[in-house]
């Protein structure tokens, strides 16, 4: 007789509050990407499988020049 | 002429038609699977035991309860009857019970100090790393939990424990010793009795008697911070908490539903968090069964013995130690000098080395495998493999008998059990170990025999197989 055992789900929100989680010492925000205009387009199936190693396309993404939305994408707005 | 048979390997579960010691059994022996993964082979040696050999004694005749050795300070942290020591040292000889397991878990510094929490299922003992030992109860702190189990555990700040009453209270983060009232999650979808709490990867895990349930750090942001993971819940429960032990991301325990009644115990695994399954055999199944009530009475330890990982489980009304191998599914059994079960009650290891507690002596041991007594006594090594015709019900002769193994001291003396209705064996060889050809000649005639090897002597013993040469009558 076997039984298979789920993972835990994602968390509770609260989980990312530093007073609910005093054991993670790193202060770190979700990053929500901008809604999509007509002004925008997307590149099809263009992988991000590499590490962005230039600051100004890292600034880009801070600022919301740039989404990375999922895995496989990248939305230039 | 005499018809020399294909090597019969020493490979084998116990195949108890009852509960007796009548069909195939390996006794003190552990199996050790050799692959050779480019020829898609591998090789499975018999070999004996380690022996236990005396390592320290911190009370001369007390209840073994639990040893845990802590890396933090180096040192093993052992109970026995109403003391803890550290080493040899009394921490305590003051807690409120006196027999019963004990359990162990460690609070890392990140909680503001490092800690190994003690619990004897009424009071926590917390001891530091400077050997100060803290009695909790509900003296201390009104909202400690009454009734607790004994199973305590850490998850990312929290010190978990659980109650008879169904309940999984945690103290304030980062503490280990303020509780809070109203913090505590319910084991509760079946209405079983809570048994135990144990903790892999992320997830608590909660026995009850007739259901296990699963629980993660929700981050409620009152409460217990545990959510059930609702789909996690399995149909079985935990017979007997002594019965749980664990090593690294492998747990194993007896598991039976109380509600279907105790009839369908088995041995479970639970291994990395993925898969829970059966891995004991119906016979030893029945014996889980014929326990009975006295399934609480039973003692589990898991460690790794000669180079592999094994759970063993001690049987207190069978009298029986099964030996579960990870490597090779195999339960060989384990038994003391005088043939009764094997008289250790938990392990832990330390620098390579791993240790034994005694139920009775208060004596600590190392077990090793180079080690060949049980603290200066022999051993009996038996490997009886299952009954045989050999090929044809007719009456033959057995005229000579080899064992495929390496060259030892001592002999090895072969028996054999010619009548199915009688459980007496009578020795019929001997074979010389120390010799290239190990091989004894005119063992007897018989229509059926099952064959008894017994190795006793103070050395090392690794066989592969046996190869009897029968030959028919009046061929």
């Amino acid at each position: 007789m076997e039984f298979e055992i789920q993972p835990s789900p994602l968390r509770n929100i609260n989980r990312l509050d530093q007073r609910q989680n005093p054991a993670q010492s790193i202060n770190y925000t979700a990053f929500i990407p901008p809604t999509i205009t007509d002004e925008q387009y997307i590149i099809p199936d263009r992988q991000i499988g590499v590490a962005v190693q230039s600051v100004e396309i890292l600034d880009a993404i801070a600022n919301g020049s740039i989404a990375v939305l999922g895995t496989g994408r990248l939305v230039v707005i | 002429m005499a018809k020399r048979l294909t090597p019969i390997p020493f490979v084998g579960n116990p195949e108890s038609r009852n509960l007796g010691i009548q069909d195939q059994r390996y006794v003190n022996i552990v199996f050790e699977r050799v692959p050779t993964e480019v020829l898609k082979q591998h090789t499975i040696y018999c070999v004996k035991r380690p022996g236990i050999s005396n390592e320290i004694q911190p009370v001369t005749t007390s209840t073994g309860r639990g040893i845990h050795s802590w890396a933090l300070t180096g040192s093993t942290y052992s109970v026995f009857g109403n003391a803890i020591f550290s080493e040899t040292s009394t921490l305590t000889a003051s807690m409120n019970t006196s027999s019963g397991r004990c359990w162990f878990v460690e609070i890392p510094p990140s909680t503001g100090a490092a800690q190994l929490v003690i619990c004897d299922g009424q009071d926590n003992y917390n001891i530091t790393s400077t050997g100060v030992i803290t009695q909790i109860d509900q003296a201390d702190d009104a909202d400690y939990p009454t009734s607790t189990l004994g199973p305590v555990a850490y998850l990312d700040g929290y010190l978990f424990q659980g109650a008879s009453n169904g309940r999984i209270y945690n103290t304030a983060i980062n503490t280990v010793s303020s509780w809070i009232s109203g913090d505590y999650i319910t084991a509760d979808t079946h209405a079983g009795a809570l048994e135990a709490i144990y903790i892999q990867k992320d997830q608590i895990m909660g026995f009850t008697k007739n259901r296990i349930e699963f629980f993660f750090n929700n981050g409620n942001p009152t409460g217990s911070p545990l959510l059930r993971i609702d789909q996690n819940t399995i149909g079985l429960g935990l017979a007997s908490r002594e019965s749980l032990a664990w090593s690294g991301e492998a747990a194993c325990f007896v598991g039976e539903n109380a509600g279907d009644g105790d009839a369908g115990r088995a041995i479970y695994l639970v291994q990395s968090l993925s898969k829970l399954r059966d891995i004991s055999s119906p016979v030893i199944n029945r014996f889980l069964t014929a326990e009975g009530p006295s399934i609480s009475s039973c003692t589990a330890w898991m460690e790794r013995v000669a180079g592999q990982l094994v759970y063993c489980l001690n049987l207190a009304v069978a009298n029986r130690s099964f030996v579960y191998h990870f490597e090779t599914g195999l339960w060989p059994e384990w038994e003391t000098s005088s043939q009764a079960r094997f008289n250790c009650v938990s392990a832990t290891s330390r620098n390579g080395a791993l240790y034994l507690q005694d139920a009775s002596n208060g004596r600590i041991y190392t077990f090793n495998a180079s080690t060949f007594r049980d603290s200066g006594s022999d051993f009996r090594v038996t490997l009886q493999p299952t009954r045989s015709e050999f090929g044809t019900p007719l009456r033959k002769q057995e005229t000579g008998l080899s064992i495929i193994g390496d060259s030892t001291l001592s002999t090895v003396q072969v028996y054999a059990n010619d009548d199915d209705a009688t459980t007496t064996y009578t020795q019929v060889g001997e074979i010389d170990m120390t010799s290239p050809q190990k091989r004894t000649t005119r063992l007897g005639g018989f229509y059926n025999r099952a064959h008894q090897f017994r190795y006793e002597a103070n050395s090392s013993f690794r066989v592969q197989a046996w190869q009897p040469e029968i030959k028919k009558y009046g061929v």
